[in-house]
Order: C-alpha cells, then sequence, then structure tokens
C-alpha cells in the first residue's frame, strides 16, 4: 500500500514540478518577445513631431471615454479633472454613477456644475433604469448618467448607450491616465482604421507616486511590501504576456482599467457580459469570438506606452477579494467559450492561447496547491527524499524569480519609469521575495475562487481607497 | 542592432530571438549539468544544474541592471550639468557676447549635447538670434557632418540628422529629398514630412502625388505639415477632385476637413453623385470648406436624398452650417420621418442655426412627432439655450 501511495505521490510530484517549469518557460518566451517588441516599439514611435501633428488633426477619431463609479468619492472629483486634461482633439467623459451610497453624485454636481440633461440616447444595449443624465454648464464635455446599482458590466453598457463618439475608452473612476495616454492608445485605430477594433493600454500602480493636480509627478515604488509585490507582477503580465500575445493577435485581456474599443464591435456583440465578475477578459474573448464567426480581418492590441495609473490594494483582505473575482472571471469566461479550445477555426487563438489560458491561468492555481499539499504529505509522511524535494521546488522557486528580476530589467530597459535606483533595488528585492510567500497566498486565493464560484453573486467587491494626492 | 530593427528582417528577427535566447538558456543548463556529472540520477543532475544557471542569470542581471541605473543616473547628472552650461553659453552667444570659441570646443567635445541645445534654442529663439545659431552649426563644423549622415545607411543617424537639418531657416532639401530612396520607410516618412513642410514647390507635388497610397496616419501628418498658401496643394487639390479616382479624392476632402479652409472644388456634382458612399459622406462633410461651381441648395437637396443615412446626416450638418434657409422646410419634413437617430440629430441642429420659423418649428416638435424626434427635439434645444446663457455668462 505504502508502495502504491509512494509511485503515486512520486508521479503526481513529477508532473506538477514539470508543470511549472512549463508555465515558468512560457513566461520566459513571453518576456523575451515582449522585450524584443519593446525595444522595436521604443524606436518607432518617438518622432514628438508625429504626435503633436496627430494631437491637432480634427481626422483623429473622437472618443468618449467611460467611466464608472461606484462610492469613489474620495477619488472622483480629481480623476475626472485629469481626465478633461487629456490631450486629444476631441473627446468627452461620461461618468456613470452606479448607484453609489456615497456623496460621488452630489460632488460631481457641485464641483462640475451639473444640470439635469435631456440627452437623447439609442438603447441599443439592454441596460438597468437610468434615473437621470446630467451634463455640465461650463463648456467642458462631460456627462454624468445616474443609474440604479447594476454593477460595472451593465453600467458600462449604459455609458455605450449614451456615448456619442465611434471609440469608446473605458476606464476605473479611481484611476489616473497620462495626459497623451489618448492620443497614443488611439494610435492603433489611426493606422490601421480598417482592422482594429480594440486596444489596451498598461496599468500601473499609483501606490507610491506622487500624485499633484490629477496627474502622476513623480514616479516611486509604493511603501509597502504588498504594493510592491504586484508592481513586479504588472509589469511581468503587462510587458511580458501582453506585448506577446498582442503580436499574434490572440490578446485575451484587455483590463478594465483602461481599454480604447470601436464602439460598433462592442454593440454588434452586444455590450459587457452581466453574468460574469470577468466582464473586461469576457468581452475581448466575444470579441474574438465574434470577429472570427463572422470571418472578419480584425485586430485587438495591446499598446505599451499608454499609462493609466491605478491604485493596488495594501490590505491582504481586499487584495483577496480583488484575485478571487480576477479567477472567478477568467474561469467562467473560459467556461462560457469552451467551444474556442483547441478549435482550429480559432487559429492560434484556439490551439495556442485558449489552451494556455486554460492549462496554466484557470487550473495553474488548482496544480501548484495541489503540488505543495503532495511535497508536505510526502515530506511528512517520509515517503520523500528531503533534499531532492526541495531542489526541485528551488530550481522551480528561482526560475520565477528570475522571470521577475526579468520584468523589472525589461522594464528599465524600455520605459524606465522608475528614476532612483533605489527604487529598482527595491523592486528587484520584492521580485524575489514574492517568490517566496506572496506567489503562494496568491494560489491559494484563486484555488479557492473555484468554491467560491458556486457561492457568491456578483458584486463588485469594495475597494478600500486612500484617494491619491 | 539598429539596422536590423529598421530591416525588413525585422519581423523574421523578432520571432527567431526570443527562442534564441531559450536555447541559449537550455544550452547552458546542458552544460552545467555536465559539471554535475558525479551525480547520478538524472533528475537531480538536471535540477541542480537549472538552479546554478538560474541562480548564476539572476545574479548577472541583478547586478548588471543595478551598475547600469547606478551609470545611467550618474551619466544623466553629467549630461544634464554640461547640457546646463552649454545652455548657458548658447544663451550668451545669442545675447551677442563672444564666446564662439568655447561653443566650438563644446561641440567638439560634447556634440550631442551642443545638438540637444542648439535645438531646443532654435524652437524658442527667432529673428537674428535664430540666424546666429544657425550660422555657429555651419562654422562648428557639425552642420556639415548632419548634411553628410544624411547618406548615411543607419537609419537612425538619418533620422536624428533630418530631424535637426529641418529646424534650419533654409534646410539642404536637395540631400534630405535623397532620403525618400532610404530603404527604411520610417526615414522616408520623416523625409516627405520635411518636404511638406520646408520644400519646394515641386517637391511637394511629388510628396502630394504619393499620398493616396499613404497609410492614413501619415496622410493626417502631411496634412499637417504642409503650408496651406503652398501653390502644389492647391493644384493638387485642384487636380484631385478631377480626377476620377476615389483613393485621390477621398485623400483629398481629408485634407480639406483637416486644414478647415476654404477650397475651390470643380466639378462638385459628381462627388455628391458618386457611386462610392464613403466619397459622399466626406464631401458632405466637407461642404462647408468647399467652395463649389454649382448652387449648394442643390448639391444639399442631393444630399437629403442619398440613399446612404450618414451622407444624409452630414448632409443636414452641412446645412446647418452654412444657413440655407430655403431647404428649412425640407429639413423638417425629413426630421418629422427621421428613423436614424444620428440623421435626427443632424437635422435637428440645423433647423436651430437656421433661428426664426425653425426654431420655432423644431419647439413644435417636442410635442409632436416620434418619441425618438421629441426627444430629440428637446435635447437639441436645451443644448442650444445652454449655449446662449454660456456665451451670455
Amino acid at each position: 500500500m505504502k508502495e502504491l501511495l509512494l509511485s503515486l505521490l512520486g508521479w503526481y510530484e513529477t508532473w506538477v514540478i514539470l508543470y511549472l517549469f512549463a508555465i515558468s518557460t512560457i513566461y520566459m518566451v513571453l518576456l523575451l518577445t515582449g522585450c524584443v517588441l519593446l525595444v522595436h516599439y521604443r524606436f518607432f514611435r518617438r518622432d514628438p513631431e508625429v504626435s503633436r501633428c496627430l494631437e491637432f488633426s480634427a481626422l483623429m477619431p473622437p472618443i468618449s471615454i467611460l467611466a464608472p463609479a461606484y462610492d469613489e468619492a474620495a477619488t472622483v472629483r480629481q480623476s475626472v479633472r485629469a481626465m478633461l486634461l487629456l490631450r486629444y482633439p476631441e473627446f468627452e467623459v461620461v461618468i456613470i454613477n452606479d448607484g453609489s451610497k456615497d456623496d460621488t453624485l452630489r460632488l460631481l454636481i457641485e464641483e462640475f456644475h451639473l444640470y439635469k440633461s435631456a440627452r437623447f440616447f439609442d438603447k441599443g444595449l439592454t441596460t438597468g433604469p437610468i434615473r437621470a443624465i446630467y451634463e455640465s454648464i461650463d463648456p467642458v464635455p462631460l456627462v454624468v448618467i445616474d443609474k440604479q446599482n447594476t454593477g460595472k458590466a451593465d453600467s458600462l453598457n449604459a455609458g455605450i448607450n449614451v456615448a456619442r463618439y465611434p471609440l469608446v475608452c473605458c476606464v476605473d473612476a479611481d484611476s489616473i491616465l497620462e495626459e497623451d495616454s489618448l492620443l497614443r492608445a488611439a494610435r492603433p485605430f489611426v493606422e490601421d482604421p480598417e482592422h482594429v477594433i480594440a486596444a489596451g493600454g498598461i496599468v500601473r500602480v499609483a501606490n507610491g507616486c506622487e500624485v499633484a493636480g490629477g496627474r502622476v509627478v513623480r514616479v516611486g515604488v509604493p511603501q509597502s511590501w504588498i504594493a510592491r509585490f504586484q508592481v513586479v507582477e504588472y509589469l511581468r503580465a503587462f510587458l511580458g504576456g501582453r506585448v506577446a500575445f498582442s503580436m499574434y493577435n490572440c490578446l485575451l485581456v484587455i483590463s478594465g482599467a483602461f481599454g480604447l474599443f470601436s464602439k460598433a464591435a462592442i454593440v454588434a456583440v452586444g455590450g459587457y457580459g452581466t453574468n460574469t465578475v470577468g466582464e473586461d477578459m469576457e468581452l475581448i474573448v466575444r470579441l474574438h469570438h465574434w470577429a472570427r464567426r463572422e470571418k472578419k480581418d480584425y485586430r485587438i492590441v495591446f499598446e505599451p506606452e499608454p499609462v493609466c495609473w491605478t491604485e493596488v490594494p495594501e490590505s491582504l483582505a481586499t487584495l483577496h477579494r480583488q484575485r478571487s473575482r480576477w479567477q472567478r472571471g477568467t474561469i467562467q469566461t473560459l467556461w462560457a467559450h469552451r467551444g474556442m479550445i483547441a478549435h482550429p477555426g480559432y487559429g492560434l487563438l484556439g490551439l495556442a492561447a485558449f489552451p494556455y489560458y486554460v492549462l496554466f491561468e484557470m487550473f495553474g492555481p488548482l496544480v501548484e496547491l495541489t503540488g505543495y499539499i503532495v511535497t508536505f504529505m510526502g515530506l511528512a509522511l517520509n515517503l520523500f527524499n528531503h533534499n531532492t524535494a526541495l531542489l526541485f521546488f528551488l530550481a522551480a522557486a528561482t526560475y520565477g524569480i528570475l522571470l521577475s528580476v526579468a520584468s523589472v530589467i525589461l522594464e528599465e530597459l524600455t520605459l524606465r519609469r522608475y528614476p532612483k535606483v533605489r527604487d529598482l533595488v527595491l523592486l528587484l528585492i520584492a521580485g524575489v521575495l514574492e517568490s517566496l510567500g506572496f506567489r503562494q497566498l496568491l494560489t491559494i486565493w484563486r484555488a479557492q475562487a473555484f468554491w467560491h464560484l458556486f457561492r457568491n453573486g456578483q458584486a463588485w467587491g469594495a475597494m478600500e481607497r486612500k484617494g491619491f494626492g | 542592432m539598429v539596422r536590423l530593427l529598421y530591416s525588413r528582417y525585422w519581423p523574421a528577427a523578432q520571432r527567431i530571438l526570443p527562442l534564441g535566447a531559450l536555447v541559449l538558456y537550455g544550452l547552458g543548463i546542458v552544460a552545467a549539468a555536465k559539471l554535475f556529472r558525479s551525480i547520478e540520477d538524472l533528475y537531480l543532475r538536471y535540477a541542480l544544474a537549472c538552479v546554478a544557471v538560474q541562480t548564476a542569470a539572476l545574479l548577472i542581471l541583478a547586478v548588471g541592471l543595478i551598475a547600469g541605473k547606478m551609470i545611467a543616473v550618474r551619466w544623466n547628472e553629467r549630461r544634464r550639468r554640461t547640457l546646463d552650461q552649454i545652455g548657458g553659453l548658447f544663451a550668451q552667444y545669442s545675447c551677442g557676447a563672444q564666446c564662439e570659441r568655447e561653443l566650438s570646443a563644446a561641440a567638439r567635445v560634447h556634440t550631442s549635447e551642443f545638438l540637444e541645445v542648439w535645438e531646443a534654442s532654435l524652437t524658442t529663439l527667432k529673428g537674428s538670434s535664430r540666424l546666429r545659431l544657425e550660422e555657429l552649426l555651419m562654422r562648428t563644423g557639425l552642420g556639415r557632418r548632419l548634411v553628410t549622415q544624411l547618406a548615411d545607411h543607419d537609419p537612425g543617424k538619418v533620422l536624428r540628422a533630418i530631424a535637426l537639418l529641418r529646424k534650419l531657416e533654409s534646410p539642404p532639401m536637395d540631400t534630405i529629398e535623397k532620403a525618400l530612396g532610404h530603404p527604411a520607410e520610417v526615414v522616408r516618412a520623416a523625409a516627405r514630412i520635411t518636404i511638406a513642410a520646408r520644400g519646394c514647390s515641386e517637391s511637394q507635388d511629388r510628396v502630394l502625388n504619393q499620398l493616396p497610397s499613404l497609410p492614413f496616419w501619415q496622410r493626417i501628418v502631411l496634412f499637417q505639415q504642409i503650408p496651406a498658401d503652398s501653390p502644389a496643394l492647391r493644384d493638387y487639390l485642384t487636380q484631385a477632385f478631377l480626377t476620377g479616382d476615389d483613393t485621390v479624392v477621398l485623400a483629398a476632402l481629408e485634407f480639406v476637413l483637416s486644414r478647415q479652409r476654404l477650397q475651390p472644388v470643380s466639378r462638385a456634382n459628381r462627388l455628391a453623385c458618386s457611386p462610392s458612399a464613403e466619397v459622399r459622406i466626406k464631401f458632405f462633410k466637407a461642404l462647408p470648406f468647399l467652395a463649389t461651381d454649382e448652387d449648394t441648395a442643390v448639391l444639399i437637396r442631393r444630399g437629403l436624398d442619398d440613399p446612404d443615412w450618414r451622407a444624409r446626416a452630414m448632409t443636414a450638418r452641412a446645412c446647418g452650417v452654412l444657413r440655407i434657409a430655403s431647404l428649412g422646410s425640407e429639413l423638417a419634413r425629413r426630421f418629422a420621418q427621421a428613423t436614424q437617430p444620428v440623421e435626427a440629430g443632424h437635422l435637428a441642429r440645423a433647423l436651430a442655426a437656421l433661428e426664426g420659423d425653425y426654431w420655432q418649428r423644431l419647439q413644435e416638435f417636442t410635442v409632436a412627432g416620434n418619441e425618438m424626434t421629441r426627444a430629440v427635439a428637446t435635447e437639441v434645444i436645451e443644448k442650444h439655450l445652454t449655449q446662449t446663457q454660456e456665451q451670455v455668462r
């Protein structure tokens, strides 16, 4: 009996380790591809003359910025002011107050001199009831939709209905867009207007940065280690994964914090899905699904230079809620579009990107967690050789650390947002420490998401905001 | 490496390079495993090799990153100091001080910083001070060097040279034009931009003739660069509208929309009846900026009958901008029957712009008509009143 158990555990252990190596190797390829692409990007997007011309051209497609807000009183005024100061020829800001219980709406009305408007809109997408639409009496392109609390996805759909322009930029109301981010994000739509239907920008961690007047004026590393780990995580995900997936038109996620879409394409697929907690990923997958089914020549791209700064959770409880929601969203989306998995009709997307997401993003936490459990069991029951187990896990851990450190280097080689040596040293340390506890904690939370999926509803998940500045 | 970046082999290279790096990593592990030959267990040996290679890579990368950053920070500080010093010399020189010898020395020793300050100074200075700086560039020999760089194979150098030389009052356009034949598209694009802005009529003409075949974003950039009073532009637009080629006409219409200045156009009727919906939409959108040889009211009436709602919407918009009161009743009739909200919006705004009786008609629509037209009319009236209130304020 003991021998059978030993061979079973040993067999599983070997597979888990191979699995961990496989996932790290894929990350490595993604990071290296991202590095090569980013270097190329730096060389081809540097002419300020071109940006200046685009900024003042009447031919740039106008954009509606949609920002759903739920209990955002701490930051909403500053965020809206910053959005109104963006550099772009023609745009409007549409704030969707999703039944906030705090003073969000009152503050907006007072700050921007809003009046109840008779603005007409096409109800192309079905949404929850809208109580009122407000516009500013001042000459600023601001629209505020006041609606009953029906969730983020439904709020965005309401915003899409009310939006007047052909491109819609979906952002979080508490995020800070850099002033040229719209110009940069719109560039793919101008370069390839026939094919690009969505573009995403990079989301960076605002914790630790100095914010003034709704702008990040000094980039810094956060004080808390939890936020520092997330800086490394974000760098790894955005600079590696998304750049590389975008190259092969296999991008499955555009962050809900900052994405630019063709309104016609979103309306054609029925808007954001309201029956999932990962509405941002679900929309992108549905756009892929729709475009490939309709045999459209399309592109969904990631642009590394348009930057959106966001505040990340610094408490474990909030982070737990956030990661659990993200994982549930991933599971729901992949399950809803399971027909695309390994389907040759969907090309590389079906044959590579989807299987990758299912194997490593969806089931990854379960495999990793069971791997830890089996190892501890084996060690406790004296079934494994201590040194062998330790060595294998050390190999897997150093691989993970190498990836984190590589992503920090990638940032420094290409975008160089962190000005001080101290910042980089802290990020390097965070990259090392992240693999020694934090990552395992996230794995447990993400694995729990399978269980939570069957119990919880689709709440926004309260985020404790400190507010910028 | 830079040349590879701009070459046509880059798409292949960007697929191969990451895999190459991975293969290198794999070979590193195999080589490291040979060092641990004494360990008999194959799994253990390779695990140890993995740890060794990864730790070594980690250490090299981390040390390299920190050392690189420290060097970069110091280098930037020194560079900033040099920039400040050269900036000070430039300020003195442009005020008439005799510091040419120091500046020549700075140009020799700190060429890159000198050119950076020179470029920045030229964007702020005007008149004789600016001319003095231009002459200084030539006297230091850097002007000649930049001109020579225009013929370089390295796209980075050519781009930098074009960016600097286009700041001159009389840039060496003959040499810049040669860059149109450079193998890198990015260099050709930069040369086109410079020629559009600063070239002679013939060169501008050549660039303008390439417009329809250029990507949309490059057209946008060129539209912004060509001076409005350029004879080449006038001739180009006149000719473009006469060609039956839709791509040429579309590019010309985009130009008009981009510049928003009155442009004479002949045979406008042909554009209004073009089989291409895209041409008709853009034509009616640009109509307020077109001085046509035909009666605008007739053209608008034709546009209002267009089978495509987008063309009808743009026609209604043009009618409002041009305030053609004789078509007010027609607009009101069409507004009452409108089914497309965007078209209805433009019709309502046009009625509001016509004022007088048509403003009254629009008010009547807030209680008559279907739900959509009532809502659109109410919104347009509200917007009109708030704008008036804002103007009063």
